[in-house]
């Protein structure tokens, strides 16, 4: 009974002394998976208007179709499936299984479990109490009711202390060893992204199919009425306004992969000071999730935009020298 | 990259020419001209993003490896709070045990 008390008094004392909150690591786990699903999303919506270009064309030409027509379609569609050969993809994909891991990492033997396991122990030192007076045709406890509260609490306890130790290490070796990978998979997923290829080719394609909205107004213009005329107009704007958007998410992803970088630096310099919380990293992890949730925003960038805001000829709206 | 911002200028200069044409063979040669620029513009842009380096190559394993370390580590603080349940069960099974001695010895 007295190494059972004393163990509870040990235990709340390492309990109140080790505590090192994770929920910072998860965080920043979840912004930076929650931004590579974005930057994939980027890549699929540009494989995807690749596979839309070709029925784009098909259609403004006067020629009747084949089944063949649709051949140049598979081509595309076969050549955008082969995810593994970009190197964009690869690169980002790597990035948020990772995250994903560490954000798991961060959560893992929640105090949840440890309590439920606990109340399943009590339960069962209960049941085997009752068991012994039953057998021994007794009223008095061969372990008090207390008691096995006390030592559901204490093995609850340290296995929380024991939980928290081993995960704080395991998030210490991987996020140090892990940092100069993770900055050099970030640089190849900006240098990638700046290259404007996505931009470039996404400009052109809805060019494209504006043209079609274009040609169609103008062959329409002489006979059609004043509301036939504006409706019309209305789809050719929100066109024009898909193709000057072309770049949005796309300048997005390289400012939220730069936050990533920059977050798990500050993420790593903290953990190798055994500190899991500190102003600057909560800063830098709430600077990561304005990005992911403010990804897909065009009104985002030109708010943003610290330079000059201007129409881009080969990208559409951009923030001048940020792209 | 310069190559592919000329194909895909030439592409939309094509296209601006289109809208505005009337003439439906001089329109069909347009479109001729802007399919075969944009397909070699996709082609080479195909080419621009599947270059990859072993460099990267290298940095995609060694963080692939940490993610498997950071699983295996997830697994193993999730264990403690599994020991503990195991531990009950094991108690559980105990007094069951002992209950049908006790049948038996009676």
């Amino acid at each position: 009974m007295r190494i059972i008390t004393l163990g509870i008094a040990c235990t709340v004392f390492i309990a109140g002394c080790a505590s090192t909150p994770t929920g910072n690591v998860e965080a920043f786990g979840n912004a930076t998976k929650g931004v590579t699903e974005k930057i994939e999303g980027v890549i699929k919506e540009y494989n995807q208007e690749n596979v839309r270009n070709e029925l784009t064309k098909l259609a403004q030409h006067t020629s009747k179709i084949n089944t063949s027509s649709l051949d140049p379609v598979v081509k595309v569609l076969v050549g955008g499936a082969d995810k593994k050969k970009n190197a964009l993809y690869k690169a980002n994909h790597a990035l948020g299984t990772y995250a994903d891991a560490l954000s798991g990492l961060a959560k893992s033997g929640s105090r949840d479990e440890m309590d439920l396991a606990a109340t399943k122990l009590y339960s069962s030192l209960h049941g085997f109490n009752e068991q012994y007076k039953t057998l021994a045709d007794t009223q008095d406890d061969l372990i008090k009711d207390e008691t096995n509260a006390g030592i559901g609490k204490v093995v609850a306890a340290i296995g929380g202390v024991y939980a928290e130790r081993r995960r704080a290490e395991a998030i210490k070796e991987i996020v140090i060893k892990a940092d100069p990978y993770v900055q050099s998979i970030a640089d190849v997923i900006i240098k990638e992204l700046m290259k404007g290829v996505i931009e470039e080719r996404l400009y052109t394609i809805k060019h494209t199919e504006l043209s079609g909205y274009i040609k169609d107004y103008n062959f329409k213009v002489a006979s059609a009425s004043f509301s036939e005329k504006r409706a019309l107009l209305d789809e050719i704007y929100s066109k024009y306004l898909e193709m000057q958007s072309s770049s949005a998410s796309v300048v997005q992803a390289i400012k939220a992969i730069k936050e990533i970088k920059k977050t798990h630096s500050t993420l790593m310099a903290a953990v190798e000071k055994d500190k899991y919380s500190s102003d600057s990293l909560v800063r830098a992890i709430g600077r990561l999730k304005y990005l992911e949730i403010h990804y897909d925003d065009l009104e985002a960038i030109m708010l943003s935009c610290e330079t000059e805001i201007v129409a881009d000829g080969d990208k559409g709206i951009i923030c001048k020298d940020e792209s | 990259m310069v190559q592919l911002a000329e194909l895909d200028e030439a592409v939309r200069e094509l296209n601006e020419l289109w809208q505005v044409c009337t003439d439906d063979d001089q329109s069909e040669q347009l479109l001729e001209k802007r399919d075969v620029l944009d397909s070699q513009a996709q082609e080479l842009a195909n080419k621009i993003v599947r270059e990859g380096t072993d460099e990267l190559n290298g940095a995609i394993d060694a963080l692939n490896n940490l993610k498997d370390s950071a699983i295996e580590a997830k697994n193993a603080v999730d264990d403690i709070a599994r020991k503990i349940s195991k531990t009950a069960d094991a108690i559980d099974k105990a007094c069951t045990a002992i209950a049908k001695v006790a049948v038996l010895l009676a």
